[in-house]
């Protein structure tokens, strides 16, 4: 511990002055004012029973999931809402930089995550011109995507991948959370926006999804492990329970974020199912659900 | 650390009366570590203990130094920030700009330091929950911000927005201490450097020292 360095110095007013006086000096109030926060994404998951404990795979999930519907909602701020997009690979470096999020310590007593969007403004080329954009337009995005689906108002604006992405939280709430809570804030600290994940959310968001299919064919559902994945090509190997030959699947590009963590973990796919025999052989996925590993 | 010189910004020991001099530095991995651990940590316990007594909690509670330490967004790339220490105690903080000429009618181009934020620590003030530790750090922190003014070039001139009456109190009485002359004529509509200061200084009392205060400020810490 360094000690302080005594003195004999007194400041010279504070030697004439009397004790009332003193004590008018001994304390200044703290002045300044509140500089310019971070627009935030705050995640609170809520637990099933008020639970005290979450997986760590829960929680990574939650938050790589958080980012990748930033990365969607900045998609929008930059290039325009487009409902088809799905492929956060083809986003440029400027605007994953823009659209990053980094996270505060996390708070005591619950499961939240406070996280901010740090990037300055920047000037983006979008498809027509090149502009300038602000993290606060990302947070405003980020909420109405998430407003759009609550209150079924321009929901056709959301990207598929963003309601893939949200589809993919499925997996926390069954497995452990009651619902997740995403609070907005912008960079002058008022918060703007609460949007809940729950599960009356979530099945809007399937039925936006099974709504924009143009096949109307029978779909089935097929549950097992994934055992090998290719994300370039789109296709994967399935481990059915008493199915003895492994099924093949094809996807859509859409379905890439929600099944990039699927190797070797149950997952839960729908689509149309071809047979050999009576066995599944092939299936083409129209919808991705994780299952509880646990 | 940054040398003093021929200043003494010296503080008192609230227990023993004993006196110590601040010794500042700009903002570092020490300062940073005990903004986050010890800082945060009195604002966390004072806020949650003024919110189940249900009291009134200070505005300073509304700060997060802690956070303005590692700001690295353009905007703020001009601020300059300080702390004082008493030994391994952080004392205070001190946030400033420099090169601020203020905009007002028939401005003479004056320019000087302008203070963001002057503030001594949680533990120096006296609160529902801890008695205040050192006494007069706030002055010794504000005395600090114009020796600090001299060094770089502005002969002493620092302003400031006094955010309550609390404040604007204060200052006046710094100035009555001092015989008068430390500041301008008081003025309103005044906006800082800051990238939030349109939003928060129009209405607030503006306070500019003239060069004579602030050698008289200078010549009470004079050692």
């Amino acid at each position: 511990m360094r000690e302080p360095r005594k003195t004999d110095f007194r400041p010279r007013w504070l030697r004439t002055l009397t004790p009332e006086a003193e004590l008018e000096f001994a304390e200044m109030p703290p002045n300044g004012s509140v500089p310019w926060d971070w627009p935030r994404i705050t995640t609170r998951i809520l637990m099933h029973d008020h639970g005290y404990r979450l997986s760590l795979r829960s929680v990574s999930e939650v938050t790589q999931l958080t980012q990748k519907l930033a990365d969607y909602a900045g998609y929008d701020v930059v290039y325009g809402p487009n409902p088809n997009f799905a492929d956060l690979r083809s986003l440029s470096s400027e605007v994953t930089r823009f659209t990053k999020l980094t996270s505060e310590p996390f708070e005591v007593g619950s499961f939240t995550i406070p996280a901010r969007f740090e990037s300055d403004p920047v000037e983006i080329m979008n498809d027509v011109n090149k502009s300038r954009y602000e993290t606060d337009q990302i947070a405003m995005r980020f909420a109405d995507m998430l407003g759009s689906i609550e209150s079924s108002t321009n929901v056709t604006d959301v990207s598929v991948g963003a309601l893939q992405t949200l589809s993919a939280l499925k997996g926390i709430l069954n497995r452990e959370a009651s619902s997740i809570e995403f609070s907005l804030s912008d960079r002058t600290g008022t918060a703007f926006a609460v949007r809940k994940v729950n599960e009356g959310f979530l099945n809007q968001v399937r039925d936006t999804i099974k709504s924009r299919r143009s096949s109307r064919e029978k779909l089935e559902t097929l549950e097992g492990r994934v055992t090998e994945l290719d994300i370039v090509e789109c296709k994967l190997l399935l481990s059915v329970g008493d199915v003895r030959h492994r099924v093949k699947g094809d996807f859509s590009s859409m379905f890439t974020p929600s099944l990039r963590e699927s190797l070797n973990r149950r997952v839960r796919l729908e689509g149309i199912v071809e047979r050999r025999d009576s066995d599944p052989s092939v299936i083409h996925i129209q919808s991705v659900e994780m299952l509880d590993d646990e | 650390m940054i040398d003093t010189k021929e200043s003494c910004f010296a503080v008192e020991d609230s227990i023993d009366g004993e006196y110590f001099a601040l010794e500042f530095e700009e903002v570092g991995e020490r300062a940073q570590e005990h903004l986050q651990s010890v800082w945060q940590r009195l604002n966390l316990a004072l806020d949650s203990h003024a919110k189940k007594e249900d009291l009134a909690a200070p505005n300073w509670l509304s700060w997060s130094p802690w956070k303005w330490t590692t700001d690295k967004r353009e905007a703020y790339a001009n601020r300059q920030k300080y702390v004082g220490w008493c030994g391994s105690q952080l004392a205070g903080i001190l946030n400033v700009w420099p090169n601020f000429t203020p905009d007002v009618p028939g401005n003479t181009g004056a320019t000087g330091l302008y203070i963001e934020h002057v503030a001594c620590s949680p533990g120096n003030l006296t609160t529902s929950l801890w008695a205040r530790r050192y006494n007069s750090v706030g002055t010794a922190m504000f005395a600090f911000a114009v020796f600090l003014s001299r060094e770089q070039g502005f002969q002493g001139r620092v302003s400031l927005h006094a955010v309550d009456a609390a404040a604007v109190r204060f200052y006046r009485r710094i100035d009555e201490k001092l015989g008068g002359g430390l500041f301008q004529t008081e003025r309103q509509g005044i906006i800082g450097p800051t990238p939030h200061g349109n939003e928060s200084d129009r209405n607030r009392i503006f306070f500019e020292t003239t060069v004579l205060g602030a050698e008289k400020l200078l010549q009470v810490y004079h050692a």
